[in-house]
């Protein structure tokens, strides 16, 4: 088994830091969210730690970002796998991990960020108003 | 509209007409009018997404080329009833989607960007697509076909 795969019983994150990637009219996260970044999507493994917690990760990464997180998509390991993409490590920081394995073609990668956005939750910042 | 002959004077029947006209007329005034919201929408996102990094992730200022395709597609969106205004929804690649959502899986998306295409996907529940189109003067039929497939 590859080291870096992680468990289908695990809950990854996607935090969110433009408003336009969350639909307002029902808090849903949109696919813009989800799309690979050079053929990965930076998540953060979230199985087992406090929801403080995961906010702590998510305001973390807004400061080197320097920009306000808006909140957050989770997702399990599991609706990953069923769209056909994978889940792996990726340390440091600590708990971080990329989905991967998307297609090359641009409709294939927006139907399977469709379908992660679909089986997502999203969690607007508790801090903000927004 | 066709209106029975019988019963109704010729007057009656050119007024149902003129009515007719002037109503045909205010739906395209409406539907300029949503146009020209969605043009502030954009030009507003236009302007918000134009530095790297604008997701937090290293995405791509949104290309002009993009915007004025955006522009065109917005002018050729369909004017029929039972098909909603789009969202914009900026995207990673500097590309500009539009999405189309009636609920979790029923979604249709349309994405331009620098070249004259349309990049195309649609959830229908457990149904899906996706694929590209040229975008040349007027929408691609795949597109109001999958619209229609949405909201009808």
């Amino acid at each position: 088994m590859d080291s870096s795969a992680i468990s289908i019983s695990e809950l990854l994150s996607r935090f969110v830091f433009h408003h336009s990637h969350v639909k307002s009219s029902d808090s849903t996260v949109r696919h813009a969210a989800f799309l690979p970044k050079e053929g990965q999507t930076s998540v953060f493994r979230i199985s087992g730690i406090t929801d403080s917690d995961i906010w702590d990760i998510g305001d973390e990464v807004a400061f080197r970002r320097q920009l306000p997180l808006v909140g957050r998509a989770d997702i399990s390991v599991a609706a990953v796998l069923k769209t056909g993409l994978q889940a792996a490590r990726h340390e440091p920081p600590p708990r971080h991990a990329n989905i991967v394995n998307w297609p090359d073609e641009k409709s294939a990668q927006r139907l399977k960020a469709m379908e992660l956005a679909a089986e997502a939750q999203y969690h607007p910042n508790p801090t903000t108003d927004l | 509209m066709n209106y029975p002959a019988r019963g109704f004077s010729a007057e009656v029947v050119k007024l149902n007409e003129i009515l007719e006209r002037d109503l045909s007329e205010i739906r395209k005034g409406e539907t300029l009018g949503r146009q020209i919201d969605m043009l502030q929408v954009l030009d507003g996102l236009f302007e918000e997404c134009s530095t790297l990094g604008w997701d937090g992730y290293d995405a791509q200022p949104l290309s002009r080329e993009a915007y004025l395709e955006a522009k065109k597609l917005i002018m050729s969106l369909p004017i029929v009833s039972f098909i909603p205004m789009p969202e914009i929804v900026p995207e990673p690649s500097g590309e500009i989607a539009f999405e189309w959502s009636k609920g979790k899986r029923r979604t249709f998306i349309a994405s331009v960007g620098d070249s004259d295409e349309i990049v195309y996907a649609g959830l229908f529940g457990l149904n899906k697509t996706h694929g590209t189109e040229y975008f040349g003067d007027s929408l691609p039929a795949v597109i109001t076909e999958n619209l229609r497939r949405l909201y009808l």
